[in-house]
């Protein structure tokens, strides 16, 4: 019962019409006993049982070699970019490849046929509509070749995720607020009782005394605590700065400050409740403020808390 | 996936159509036509000189005026001719707008019935290989505009050629079983063609206006033996039994009583069967040779629309509007017959407009001592030898109409001329007489053992009643005046009637006036081309639920009936269980949403290796999963949560079913697409 990698087929619109329209041949033929009609009527239906038949091997042998989504704004488009391999004999045409339960923005392009033993790129791109880390969760790949009469489609499954970004908007200027305000590096890093802003994977040679021992114990893999001191001319983006707006408006201005932050080349560091990231000013560091950005806990407790809220209330039975 | 057609898309439509549309231009009224073609011409101009295409406004009066103008022409918009007509004009006008992908598929699908209408007017060898060609080239257009990738190169072209490499084999075997309707409840006959032929009622132009074309009228293969030569094939179509005046025979008034047959072994001598193919331009009329005694269609339906009329003539109640085929049994000799009285005064009656010195011209050639039947026959036969009559295929219109004027006076004119005069006289005569149109001659065609009779063969003799014998005699006056007209056959016809006057003989006419072995080749090439089509035409009309069955059995697979009867209950069962299967999925979207979501939600976990205990209910289950699957825990906890409310959580809503039924339906969908990671992400 694995619908994965199964290849599914459909008649299209047109694919009923067509054989709707055979079928009036066929009874025109029989009316005026007409064998040249029976004959186009036949042709007709040979036509439409090979293309079925076409149609579905379109999708065979087809794997997907890699996909990656370039993460995007909220309210502007994520692009999925897929490769997949042709392991079989024939060449493949008018592919399409699809996110499930995402919406297009524009129609895929790409007009190349897959050919025999190689692999081609399918670019498509899609309404970003909140901010988050969305999962993939599967790619439909379809197609209507060769005569469109037939839809064949198939889902591969992926464990991609992909980050859309709070929309830069708000029309708040720059603060000037530099991080040598604060009372050294120290007073921006202890914040929170934490005293690292994130966590790399253990590489050999790192010091013992920096891996996250109490991450190890709980089951997760040797991790490096991160300490950075930062540019003490950078601009400090703080979120507790930004008063009396709701948190969505305040990401958002924050996301707007990052932006123009990059476009300037300021060296800059972002400032949230729970975590902190210090200065800089490559594009490494733009992606990194963005992301924290992105997976700023939402408002609303998390679905986890209500659920052992409603056990403790009583009202479960196993 | 789909995409609007680029222009050079277009631009192949508008030539698919285009092709589609020439071969109704001629058969459709010229409003049509011309409005068509003006349709097509305006598309090819935006496509070349990007002239603007008519707004949407003007299409649609466009749409409308059509519409309009097919009902003001047939008075209706239903049946073959109106519905033709219509859809060569929608068919044109679409292409005003063939932009988008949807129209470029509708165009060719209008494409397919136009193929298809032109097949209701023409079943011929010329249609099918059309036919051919169209089909390949609008399934190539359609195969275009799905690929997408835009080069042409042989080898894109290759999954083309495969579509339509495997569809041949399948075409043929579906037109070889698939179970066909000899005679059904909805069977009618196609409409005949505005062709000429015999009318109705076999109107003395008839034979004039068959003279001046080629086109065959039928053909007949003799299916008992060698088909006698072609000087004695005389193929009876009707008999004219009233003469109205002039040289004016007709059927009008009252019919004669039905023939009956005498008796008289070995006077009618032994039958010749022959299998005819009946071009449909001749309404009702079956000819056959000679005298013509049984005429069966294999097709039921036209079976019992054969009427036998008197003189031994057959004919159909329904018009005749597609190629039809029946076997004929026919004397050569007339057989002995009573004649009543009512149809001795039938046979007698003279026209009105008799001037004297005709009916003295017939008592001239009466007084004589001999007055067996014979004799006043070769008395009249030597009158037109003596006086010279001429006969032309364009003898020109008598002046004042009259008899006396043809006898007296022009003494030119063809048959049927020739067989009018010569029955009237017979009738002053005293002699019943009666005129018989059909045709004489025939092309005997080697290639494929057939005789091939045309329309310039069309012919008109005399029967007169021979009281001794008490039978019908075929008298034929032509064969008097003009015996090379019997002679080479319907060819003497298209002799330039100067050549005629100029005097010609039997070789000048065969050899083609000489003209040497290029002619002589190109009419071998044209009865080789005839015997093709003839073959071709018999087994379009033969391949019928009968014919199936006999190729069937010659196959060693015994009886047809079962054997499609076999393909059909197994195409009938797999439906069933297609049906059923849908059906049974259908029902169990019915039972509780709810449940039917958390087994699905269990079974894809159980698939990922992880199936739910026996003793854990949902919350055990999700924490189990979560544990496992850290990566999905928003999405479990999320569904799970949403399960124990529903199930187990009390109603606090205001209207609790609807919107716990939409909520228990919306968990349902979430939980059939529900999947798990592959991997457990720790």
């Amino acid at each position: 019962m694995d619908r994965n990698g199964k290849i599914y087929i459909l008649p299209t619109r047109f694919g009923v019409v067509f054989f709707i329209g055979i079928v009036l041949m066929l009874l025109v033929g029989a009316t005026y006993s007409n064998n040249l009609v029976n004959m186009l009527a036949f042709f007709l239906l040979a036509i439409a049982f090979v293309a079925m038949v076409q149609t579905h091997n379109n999708l065979k042998n087809i794997k997907l070699q890699k996909v990656s989504v370039e993460p995007g704004f909220a309210g502007s488009t994520v692009s999925l970019t897929t490769a997949l391999e042709n392991t079989g004999t024939a060449p493949r045409f008018n592919l399409e490849v699809r996110a499930q339960k995402m919406k297009f923005d524009r129609e895929p392009e790409n007009a190349q046929p897959l050919q025999a033993r190689a692999t081609l790129r399918f670019k498509s791109e899609y309404f970003a509509e909140t901010r988050g880390r969305y999962p993939l969760k599967r790619l439909k790949i379809s197609t209507i070749f060769p005569v469109g009469l037939f839809y064949s489609w198939m889902w591969i499954p992926t464990d991609e995720t992909y980050l859309v970004y709070p929309q830069p908007k708000g029309d708040q200027p720059l603060p000037s607020t530099k991080l040598e305000s604060f009372a050294g590096p120290h007073a921006l890093t202890t914040r929170g009782g934490d005293d690292f802003y994130g966590h790399r994977e253990y590489r050999p040679g790192d010091p013992a005394r920096r891996i996250d021992w109490k991450a190890f114990a709980r089951g997760r893999p040797l991790l490096v605590k991160e300490f950075d001191e930062g540019d003490p001319a950078a601009v400090v983006f703080d979120y507790d700065q930004l008063q009396g707006m709701t948190q969505e408006a305040r990401l958002s201005q924050l996301a707007a400050w990052v932006e123009s932050a990059k476009q300037q080349r300021l060296s800059y560091a972002l400032r949230l409740p729970h975590v902190v990231v210090p200065a800089g000013d490559d594009y490494q560091h733009y992606l990194r403020c963005l992301e924290q950005l992105a997976l700023f806990p939402a408002e609303p407790t998390s679905p986890s808390d209500k659920i052992r809220g409603e056990r403790t209330r009583g009202r479960l039975s196993p | 996936m789909t995409r609007a057609p680029g222009k050079q898309l277009q631009l192949l439509l508008l030539l698919i159509v285009s092709f589609n549309v020439i071969p109704h231009t001629f058969e459709l009224p010229p409003w049509i036509t011309a409005t068509s073609i003006s349709f097509l011409l305006w598309t090819a101009l935006h496509l070349f000189k990007n002239v603007t295409l008519p707004p949407t406004w003007l299409r649609a009066i466009f749409v409308v005026a059509g519409g309009v103008g097919v009902f003001f022409q047939w008075h209706t918009i239903v049946g073959q001719e109106p519905a033709t007509g219509l859809l060569v004009y929608l068919a044109s006008l679409k292409m005003l707008e063939a932009t988008r992908y949807r129209d470029a598929m509708y165009v060719i699908f209008t494409s397919y019935f136009l193929l298809m209408a032109h097949l209701l007017t023409s079943q011929s060898l010329p249609s099918t290989l059309y036919m051919g060609l169209d089909v390949l080239l609008i399934t190539a257009l359609m195969f275009q505009l799905h690929k997408r990738d835009r080069r042409t190169s042989p080898r894109s072209l290759r999954p083309a050629m495969r579509l339509l490499g495997v569809a041949l084999p399948v075409w043929i075997f579906l037109f070889l079983v698939f179970p066909r309707f000899s005679a059904g409840l909805w069977r009618l006959n196609a409409p005949p063609p505005t062709q000429t032929g015999f009318s109705d009622d076999m109107s003395p132009g008839d034979v004039e206006k068959l003279i001046q074309s080629d086109e065959p009228a039928f053909r007949a293969t003799f299916t008992g033996g060698e088909p006698p030569s072609p000087i004695d094939l005389y193929w009876r179509g009707a008999i004219l039994y009233s003469a109205d005046g002039g040289l004016r025979w007709s059927r009008n008034g009252a019919e004669p009583d039905t023939d009956r047959f005498v008796r008289a072994p070995g006077l009618s001598g032994p039958r010749v069967r022959q299998e005819i193919v009946l071009e449909p331009a001749f309404k009702k009329w079956l000819f056959a040779l000679d005298f013509p005694r049984e005429i069966e269609f294999d097709d039921p339906l036209r079976h019992s629309q054969v009427r036998r009329r008197p003189g031994m003539i057959f004919e159909v109640s329904k018009e005749i509007g597609s190629r039809t085929i029946y076997q004929a049994s026919s004397s050569r000799e007339t057989p002995a017959q009573a004649l009543s009285i009512f149809d001795r005064k039938l046979y007698l009656q003279l026209p009105s407009d008799l001037t004297t010195d005709v009916i003295e011209l017939a008592q001239r050639l009466n007084a004589d001592t001999d007055s067996s039947t014979r004799a006043r026959v070769d008395r009249v036969m030597r009158f037109f030898d003596d006086e010279e009559f001429r006969y032309s295929k364009e003898p020109g219109a008598l002046k004042t109409g009259l008899l006396r004027e043809f006898l007296f006076e022009s003494k030119v004119g063809f048959c049927e001329h020739f067989a009018a005069s010569f029955a009237t006289l017979m009738r002053l005569m005293k002699v019943p007489a009666r005129v018989v149109v059909g045709f004489q001659g025939g092309i005997y065609n080697g290639f494929g053992r057939y005789v091939l009779v045309r329309s310039l063969d069309a012919h008109a003799w005399a029967e007169v009643w021979d009281e001794s014998q008490s039978r019908w005699l075929r008298v034929d006056p032509t064969a008097t005046i003009a015996p090379l007209r019997l002679r080479v056959g319907g060819d003497y016809n298209l002799v330039d009637s100067r050549d005629l006057a100029a005097g010609v003989s039997e070789e000048m006419i065969r050899n083609g006036f000489g003209r040497g072995w290029a002619t002589r080749f190109s009419w071998r090439a044209r009865l080789a081309w005839d015997a093709a089509a003839m073959r071709w035409n018999n087994f379009l009309l033969k391949y019928d639920f009968q014919f199936q069955q006999e190729l069937f059995a010659k196959l060693g697979l015994g009886e047809a009936n079962r054997w499609i009867f076999f393909l059909w209950l197994a195409a009938g069962l797999l439906l069933f269980a297609i049906l059923l299967q849908t059906a049974l999925r259908l029902k169990a979207k019915k039972e509780d949403p709810l449940l039917d979501g958390y087994h699905r939600f269990c079974s894809r976990c159980a698939q990922a290796g992880l199936p739910r205990l026996s003793q854990e209910g949902p919350l055990a289950y999700s924490r189990r999963l979560i544990a496992r699957y850290p990566d999905a825990a928003i999405e479990i906890e999320q569904l799970m949560r949403e399960f124990i409310t529903l199930r187990y959580g009390r109603t606090t809503q205001a209207d609790p079913t609807t919107t716990t039924t939409r909520r228990a339906r919306a968990f349902q969908q979430k939980s059939r697409r529900f999947m798990l990671p592959k991997e457990p992400t720790n």
